[in-house]
């Protein structure tokens, strides 16, 4: 079999909020595969849908060649997860919480011993097998639940925004053990982040998602030749909502104004462009405070599709009210 | 064998959480103590003379209360086993289990189970100090209460866990079992004779099963049954199916409520 995932027209509705609006993406078998998007776009409700927890309200998902909703038991058998929120046993110790889940995937004597120190191992848990998941930091945790979700070495992974929350360093670890485990045991990893640099450096294709529809899907380099060439930002002393229409001037391919006055035009070649744009504004006597470039990042492709930012300022609140409140539970 | 693995490992979860909840179990037995100490023993010393005898059928009235306790306290650890559900839900280790292969109705059994055993230990405990302070217990009925009283527990724990599968918060829960525990540990007859009460209050306390549990644990460790005296008919052995019945179907309501469960 070719794809390891396959989604047709999948929604899914929460009384009248419609979570997930009719998505439809394939997920090669051994491809580490992303769903980035900002805050409520619907990662979770997918991940939670083509892992059964949730039933779709419409719409088609297959795991492994196995249909969601009509055969739910041999997803699991077929599947890891990591979810996004915390789900250890926070009383038992990190090789408890491994043992009970062996046990659970049928696993037992020896050969769970085996895989128990295997996995402990890879996420460098070992040594702290006999602690109190109560007592590991945030990072552990994370690194724990990646070894529970590999213990028995599913075909694939499910990662709910696998670095929420966790220090650069950490992050960099955890993106090595992803790496690692889809080389080694050649597990197909299907992942949800909104940091687009993890989605960069992880993944073979990224579907962006936005209000529960998948707006773009590629490879990073084929996202980013949509935007397809430089970025100038020009900083205005004085906002002005009229800028784009008196800067249409050759070389320039777009305009959009983002927050701050700051104009994003987007450019074939930066260098030569950037001494035309700005004799152009100085002979409308439109005086510039700043003027930077850079090549396009997958967050100008989404502000190229949504006209917003990934990280828009509601967003990053959610996630600090989330911060807390996962702190609260610990 | 497939089976049982799941049944075990989750009722090995159960236990394992008590056995690490040194908090739990001392409290558990703290709260043994201060009931038969003062509840207890106060009505022992008040309901002492001869006359007093013939209500509770020749016995004196902490071998009354003493069987009957062993029955309440396992019921209500039982039922506010349930509890545990909800933690999980809030902790999230729920989703854990439930994205498993093992069968959801046999990973709550095995949850009701540990937590059965858990609860039969309370009672034990509970048991231990009635054999100090009276010695009109007779150890030869010991094996029927332990199985009485772990039918029982697994009746109640499957009640808990049914009703804790629909709820979210643990503070409504601990509303609901406060509700019910009150008014069926009162008609249980555990602290006074039923067949003095009037009629309406009898039938009410032949609805609940914790009622047979009660008369039954006595039966075994003391040689007299309260509601055989008054209904014939209810012979022990009534009482026993009557028992098995209901904790059989209460497992089997909370392992379709728990299958329903879902994450939303
Ligand atoms: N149980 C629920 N009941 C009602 N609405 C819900 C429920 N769960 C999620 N939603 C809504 O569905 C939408 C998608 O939520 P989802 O959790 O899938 O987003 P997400 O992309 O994972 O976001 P985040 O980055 O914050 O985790 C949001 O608008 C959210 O409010
Ligand atoms: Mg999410």
């Amino acid at each position: 079999m070719e794809f390891d995932i396959v989604v047709e027209n999948l929604v899914k509705r929460y009384g009248s909020v419609e979570a997930v609006r009719g998505i439809s993406f394939q997920v090669r078998k051994g491809e580490i595969f992303g769903f980035l998007g900002p805050n409520g776009a619907g990662k979770t409700t997918t991940i939670h849908i083509l892992s059964t927890l949730l039933k779709p309200t419409s719409g088609k998902a297959l795991v492994a060649g196995y249909d969601v909703v009509s055969e739910p038991n041999m997803v699991r058998r077929n599947i890891g997860i990591v979810f996004q929120d915390p789900s250890l046993d926070d009383n038992l110790t990190g090789y408890e919480n491994l043992y009970i889940h062996g046990r659970l995937y049928g696993l037992n004597g020896q050969g769970l011993r085996e895989r128990i120190e295997e996995a402990l191992k890879f996420v460098e848990l070992w040594d702290f097998r006999d602690r109190l998941v109560r007592n590991y930091s945030g990072g552990m945790r994370r690194r724990l639940e990646i070894a529970r979700a590999m213990l028995h070495t599913p075909r694939i992974l499910f990662l709910d925004e696998p670095t929420i929350g966790l220090d650069p360093q950490t992050r960099v670890h955890i993106w090595d053990y992803i790496r690692k485990l889809n080389r080694e045991y050649g597990t197909t990893v299907f992942l949800t982040t909104h940091y687009m640099d993890e989605a960069e450096m992880l993944c073979n294709r990224i579907a962006i998602i936005d209000h529960g529809k998948i707006i773009a899907l590629g490879t990073a380099e084929e996202l980013k030749s949509m935007v397809g060439s430089d970025i100038v930002y020009v900083k205005l002393a004085k906002p002005d909502p009229d800028i784009c229409s008196k800067l249409s001037i050759a070389g320039v391919d777009s305009c959009k104004v983002v927050e701050g006055g700051t104009v994003a035009l987007q450019v074939k070649k930066a260098s030569e462009a950037i001494p035309a744009i700005l004799l152009h504004l100085d002979r409308l006597e439109i005086r510039v405070t700043e003027v930077s470039y850079r090549r396009p990042s997958l967050n100008d492709v989404f502000i190229h599709l949504t006209g917003r930012e990934i990280r828009d300022s509601e967003g990053s609140f959610i996630e600090v009210a989330r911060m807390r409140h996962r702190a609260r539970m610990r | 064998m497939k089976m049982l693995e799941s049944i075990y490992i989750m009722a090995y979860r159960q236990i394992k959480r008590f056995v690490r909840a040194k908090s739990r179990v001392a409290g558990v037995i703290i709260n043994n103590i201060l009931w038969l100490l003062f509840f207890g023993l106060g009505w022992a010393y008040t309901l002492r003379g001869q006359q007093f005898q013939v209500l509770f059928k020749g016995l004196d009235y902490l071998a009354f209360l003493l069987p009957a306790t062993f029955a309440t306290s396992i019921f209500q650890a039982s039922f506010m086993g349930g509890i545990s559900v909800i933690w999980d839900k809030q902790f999230g280790f729920l989703k854990e289990v439930l994205v498993a292969p093992a069968p959801r109705s046999l990973t709550i059994l095995g949850r009701a189970l540990g937590d059965s055993i858990v609860s039969l230990l309370n009672g034990l405990i509970m048991l231990a100090f009635g054999f100090a302070l009276t010695s009109k217990l007779n150890p030869a009925g010991l094996p029927m209460a332990l199985a009485i009283g772990f039918v029982m527990a697994v009746g109640f724990t499957s009640m808990g866990i049914a009703i804790a599968s629909t709820m979210r918060s643990p503070e409504g829960f601990q509303l609901i079992v406060g509700t019910i525990t009150m008014p069926m540990t009162l008609l249980s007859g555990a602290m006074f004779p039923l067949n003095m009460t009037p009629e309406w209050m009898q039938i009410l306390a032949l609805v609940s099963p914790l009622t047979y549990a009660v008369d039954l644990c006595r039966y075994f460790l003391t040689g007299v049954s309260f509601l055989n005296m008054v209904y014939p008919w209810l012979t022990q052995e009534v009482e026993a199916l009557l028992l098995v019945v209901t904790s059989l179907a209460l497992m089997v309501i909370a392992m379709r409520m728990f299958e329903k469960t879902t994450i939303e």
